[in-house]
């Protein structure tokens, strides 16, 4: 076979994990980022409801049932922000799937990304397969995560095209404030790049005060495109549906992408977000009160390991990411080490980033039985082998 | 069970109708109903105040408790109807005064939606956003549509106030079925209520609506052609209430 482009590309080190993990029986997996709820029983009937009144075995429109958008647009004018269901707002096989369309659609060969670490494994993957170049900058770890625009000034170049900036973030679950937010922005509109927000995790805050949504102000539409997904917070990975909201004039390219990759998001899938985003506060509501829960179990076993790790409760999302204290050779080798010796599966901090070396990322999304199952082996092989 | 809930709502809402009197905006069309309906009981309200559909029923249920003013718990769906017929009941007791207008959402996909909803109100003024775009997401819905929205023009009284989108070639092709008062409204003729000039700005969108010589420029926040569409629209029923255009206009552009 000839040599593919692809070949440089790797496989993210979360899928890495989980594979080993796989061949490992009786292993308790906290790597992956998949909510270990089951899709809630109204988005279920309302799917089966779909199924004998629609015929929802046909495309839909490229950039989606006109009736989803209709109702995405209504939900964000709740939230005082404004996209038009005509033309700016294009549902997608997941939010990756926006991504890769985005990318895709926004990128020349050896444009560059700028990527802040550390932050989702798959960002630089998707920026290669789109024929860009990622560049990380280091988030400041001693510092809450802080991004600065000092670090983006240096990191730009003639060829910088776009910032992917996950908000809230993972794997740090840290939310960015409004002031950093609007500094971006300015920067960003100044340098005409474009900002890729990926808001998967926007309906997980811990904190009191609200996520600040940059769509808002709509003087940073030319710039900025909008990722969001109802993987998480309705329990819906395996269903492969988010949406991205652009300026028109963005979304008509990226809609030519999309179109190329998928047709369109799957139907059914469309009729299952129409009735999350129906029910949408009371499932919210319920399901954070679950992972409030299991965030306070997990902290609470973190506190008793606190000789092994450094860890703030997270702000967002479902991830802790504590600081390794103990003395090691890489986050990746000690990942593999607790996987192959403690049989608990984690994500070493390195797959986020060079600067997320020194941290493991673990998943509270699983169930409280997994939870407490993966601190008594982890204490067990702290305690025995440290 | 889900039957004999419909009617047991729509048999109160029939009692609120009876005794208050409201005037009945229904807002009918494929798409853009909620949208309408919440900005026009927006711009309307410092003058008129408006009942309004609670977000995303279906007409049977919906109508009825939008009559009621009911809002299910926590904004939207997911609340027992035990707990819904009892609180219907203690609206018809409790409510002691009642707005003038109450604007309805017509969510009608086919003739048997019409009738139903037509059985628990009447409307005085009607309005239409569009019929296009959803006949395009689903192209075998055409047909159906023709049939659904025939009917139901058919089987309103011949004094309802019609308001419809000019634009629309769905809406026009059933013209032979509109009652005698109609206006339209739409950038093209015979729009009674013409738009024009519409411009997209940083912060929103920028037009002009205009009726027999008189100007109204607006600027709005929201981004979508639909939206000028809108106004043009809460144009023609503020005006079909009598109510001051120049307020509505202020209320547009806040
Ligand atoms: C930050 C972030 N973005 C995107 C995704 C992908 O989500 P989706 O299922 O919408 O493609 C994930 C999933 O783990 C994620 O953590």
């Amino acid at each position: 076979m000839q040599p593919l482009r692809t070949q440089n590309i790797g496989l993210s080190l979360i899928k890495e994990m989980e594979l080993r993990g796989s061949k490992i029986p009786g292993v308790v997996s906290l790597a992956q980022g998949i909510p270990s709820f089951e899709t809630n029983e109204h988005i279920k009937k309302a799917v089966i409801e779909s199924l004998s009144l629609h015929n929802i075995g046909k495309y839909s429109l490229s950039p989606g049932l006109l009736e989803l958008r209709e109702m995405v647009e209504e939900v964000l004018r709740k939230d005082g922000i404004s996209y038009d269901h005509n033309n700016e707002i294009i549902v997608t096989a997941g939010s990756i799937e926006g991504l890769a369309a985005t990318l895709l659609a926004i990128l020349e060969k050896g444009d560059e990304v700028i990527i802040p670490n550390p932050s989702y494994a798959a960002y630089a993957e998707a920026v290669r397969v789109a024929h860009g170049v990622p560049i990380f900058i280091d988030l400041h770890k001693n510092d809450n995560w802080a991004l600065s625009i000092d670090a983006l000034e240096k990191a730009k170049s003639a060829k910088t095209k776009a910032v992917i900036i996950c908000q809230p973030n993972n794997p740090t679950s840290h939310i960015y404030p409004e002031s950093t937010i609007r500094e971006l922005a300015e920067w960003a509109k100044n340098n005409n790049y474009f900002l890729i927000f990926d808001e998967v995790y926007k309906d997980f805050n811990y904190t009191a005060k609200p996520i600040f949504h940059l769509a808002k102000d709509s003087k940073y539409r030319g710039n900025a495109v909008y990722l969001r997904s109802f993987s998480k917070a309705f329990s819906m990975t395996g269903w492969r549906v988010g949406y991205i909201l652009a300026c028109k004039e963005l979304a008509r390219e990226i809609l030519k992408v999309h179109d190329s990759l998928v047709t369109c998001a799957p139907v059914i899938s469309q009729y299952a977000a129409m009735a999350a985003l129906r029910y949408q506060d009371e499932l919210i509501n319920d399901i954070m009160i679950q992972y409030r829960k299991r965030r306070k179990i997990t902290l609470a076993h973190f506190n008793k390991l606190g000789d092994y790790f450094e860890c703030t409760a997270p702000d967002s999302g479902y991830f802790f990411f504590p600081k390794i204290l103990f003395k090691n050779s890489g986050s990746k080798k000690t990942a593999i080490e607790i996987l192959e010796k403690a049989k608990v599966n984690i994500v070493p901090g390195i797959a986020f980033g060079p600067a997320g070396e020194g941290y493991l990322r673990f998943c509270f999304g699983r169930s409280e039985e997994d939870l407490n199952e993966a601190f008594t082996r982890l204490k067990n092989y702290f305690h025995n082998s440290l | 069970m889900k039957l004999i809930f419909q009617i047991y709502l729509k048999f109160l809402a029939k009692i609120i109708l009876k005794k208050f009197r409201p005037k009945i905006i229904a807002i009918c069309g494929s798409t853009n109903k909620s949208t309408a309906v919440a900005a026009m009981a927006r711009v309307l309200s410092p003058q008129m105040e408006a009942a309004a559909s609670p977000k995303n029923f279906n007409a049977e249920i919906g109508i009825p408790l939008s009559i009621l003013r009911i809002v299910p718990e926590g904004a939207s769906k997911i609340e027992r109807w035990s707990s819904i017929a009892l609180r219907a009941l203690q609206q018809v007791f409790s409510l002691k005064t009642y707005p003038k207008i109450i604007l309805l959402e017509f969510g009608m996909h086919a003739p048997m939606d019409a009738e139903k909803a037509l059985s628990i109100a009447t409307p005085d003024i009607c309005i239409f956003t569009n019929l296009a775009p959803s006949i395009l997401s689903h192209t075998d819905k055409s047909e159906q549509y023709n049939k659904t929205f025939s009917y139901f023009l058919r089987r309103l009284p011949k004094d309802t106030a019609l308001i419809t989108n000019a634009d629309d070639p769905h809406l026009e092709e059933l013209a032979q079925f509109f009652p005698d008062k109609v206006s339209r409204y739409g950038q093209n003729p015979p729009s009674d209520w013409k738009l024009s000039e519409i411009t997209d700005t940083d912060s929103g969108q920028e037009f002009n609506i205009a009726r027999n010589g008189e100007i109204f420029q607006v600027k709005i926040r929201e981004f979508g052609l639909h939206h000028a569409y809108i106004a043009a629209a809460a144009f023609a029923l503020s005006s079909e209430l009598k109510l001051d255009l120049k307020k509505i206009q202020q209320e547009f552009c806040k």
